[in-house]
């Protein structure tokens, strides 16, 4: 039996051709007393804890802004009780996942890191929409 | 712009979610098909082609629930 096309690029290309597609906005939203960076914020709240727990005096986050942008972030402190911080961005591109850290370092997502990525994003998805959004992940149905 | 409004294609949002499912499960069923019909791991191609589409997919969704108008849900549009 032969093999068919595969047409997730094609399907990816219209997506995100979409006028505006990275900064879908409407006038209203869910949990209307919370503005949407508050409700980044709560999303974070669950992103942070993905990764297991964060070592004293350090901070972390990791949400997303729009559908192409991810961001993890951390802070601490050095030896030398100096803060530092890393902020590395994941750009969902046409041709892939790409992570972009100060340099600027571009490293196009592969192997385990892409499988530790594409995980990350399931749990947050399942746990965002659950947790905050009230939704169930799989149908976008209000949760009872 | 608003999620109701048409892409310049003329598909809305939820069309172009059914064409992303649809891919996905071609891309499912292609794999099974390849391997005579055991579900096998994916190719590491495959793979990548898959986690970047679904990782788009659910990005999209997460925008769309946090900025969902009056609380209609598009997901019944693509249902």
């Amino acid at each position: 039996m032969g093999t068919r096309r595969l047409d997730i690029s094609r399907a990816i290309e219209q997506l995100v051709a979409l006028p505006g597609f990275s900064s879908l906005r409407t006038r209203k939203r869910p949990l209307h007393e919370l503005t949407e960076r508050e409700l980044i914020q709560r999303e974070s709240e669950i992103g942070r804890e993905l990764f297991g727990p964060v070592a004293k005096g350090h901070r972390r986050e990791f949400f997303n802004t729009d559908p192409r942008i991810w961001i993890w972030h951390e802070e601490w402190l050095d030896a030398d009780n100096k803060p530092q911080q890393l902020t590395t961005k994941y750009e969902i591109r046409n041709d892939g996942i790409w992570k972009v850290q100060p340099g600027p370092r571009y490293i196009k997502l592969a192997g385990e890191e892409l499988r530790n990525f594409h995980q990350a994003v399931t749990v947050y998805f399942e746990r965002v929409m659950r947790e905050v959004y009230e939704r169930d992940p799989k149908n976008g149905q209000k949760l009872l | 712009m608003t999620i109701e409004k048409q892409s310049k294609s003329g598909m809305d949002i939820a069309q172009l979610e059914r064409l992303l499912d649809e891919a996905i499960g071609d891309a499912k069923q292609d794999i099974i098909i390849d391997k005579g019909g055991h579900p096998v791991d994916y190719t590491p191609e495959q793979y990548a082609a898959m986690a970047h589409a679904d990782v788009l997919h659910r990005s999209a969704l997460l925008a769309m629930t946090r900025n969902n108008p009056s609380g209609r849900n598009e997901w019944e549009l693509a249902a």
